[in-house]
């Protein structure tokens, strides 16, 4: 029979039993949220012409919670669902096929969330200029665990730097952004179809 | 920069370009240049990109620094000239 010293039997009991989470997981509880913040709802064709006239469209986020990144807190919000998921299981990655959750970042800390600050759950979302990784969503929304992701920067954030592209033109040209330095850009993206 | 995202939706591009003629017209008459870039992965490619999710236009100054997402048309010439992108003379365009 093993004797243990009283002293750590009670620093036993008192140890929490679970295993410790991996150091690069960033736990962030989501909090039910009292007061509405809303987001601006993507909107586009008629919607962009109403938008402009009687102000704009936007959706109540229900869940709130706080993630310190580099000595900052940023606030991230989830919007009114059912059931919350990081995966997509759509066709592709793009807007309109997207079924993962849209989360919102407050990416100024203004307590207004814009489009930019909108991230699907499934790719990974900007904070500051870094890229950081959903690892898991709590279908609930309660829990979202996070991990600082090594992808490239991705994202356009006002006030932040553009983040480093490849394109090319229908003449064949590729451009970056570094053809761009010291020059004005503007991104203008439209379709016939 | 032009990004058109009719690929996206499996068109003929061609009804594109001659839409295009129309559009850069602003665009001249400010002097600027619009590289024509087709987006093979149409919508895809704006959001992993970009974080785009709609059309419109977005303004990135010298520095490279996001100025405007989704620029009401009123404002533009406004924002290109604060971002010293119209009338200054050094050859400067986009």
């Amino acid at each position: 029979m093993i004797q243990v010293p009283l002293f750590a039997a009670l620093l036993l009991a008192l140890s929490p039993p679970a295993d410790p989470p991996a150091d690069d997981i960033l736990h962030v509880e989501m909090k039910p949220l009292e007061d509405g913040v809303a987001r601006e709802r993507e909107v586009t064709g008629l919607g962009s012409l109403l938008r402009s006239v009687f102000g704009g469209a936007e959706e109540g986020m229900v869940r709130r919670g706080e993630l310190v990144l580099d000595g900052k807190t940023f606030a991230i919000y989830l919007p009114e669902k059912e059931s919350y998921s990081h995966v997509n299981e759509g066709e592709n990655d793009s807007h309109h096929r997207n079924t993962a959750t849209r989360l919102s970042v407050d990416a100024d800390g203004d307590g207004h969330l814009t489009r930019d600050e909108a991230w699907y759950a499934n790719l990974p979302i900007r904070i500051g200029d870094r890229m950081v990784e959903v690892v898991d969503l709590a279908p609930d929304g309660s829990r979202i665990d996070l991990r600082v992701s090594v992808t490239p920067l991705r994202g356009l954030v006002m006030g932040r730097k553009c983040p480093p592209f490849q394109l090319e033109t229908s003449d064949g040209e590729k451009l970056t952004l570094d053809d761009f330095r010291g020059k004005t850009l503007i991104l203008d993206v439209w379709s016939v179809t | 920069m032009l990004l058109n995202v009719d690929r996206s939706y499996a068109g003929d591009t061609s009804r594109a370009r001659r839409y295009a003629e129309k559009k850069v017209q602003v665009y001249e008459r400010l002097g600027l240049s619009w590289p024509d870039v087709l987006l093979p992965g149409g919508w895809e490619d704006t959001l992993r990109t970009f974080n785009l999710t709609g059309y419109g236009v977005t303004v990135i100054d010298s520095a490279g620094i996001v100025r405007c997402i989704d620029v009401p048309k009123r404002r533009l010439e406004a924002l290109l000239r604060e971002c010293g992108a119209l009338g200054t003379g050094d050859g400067s365009d986009s």
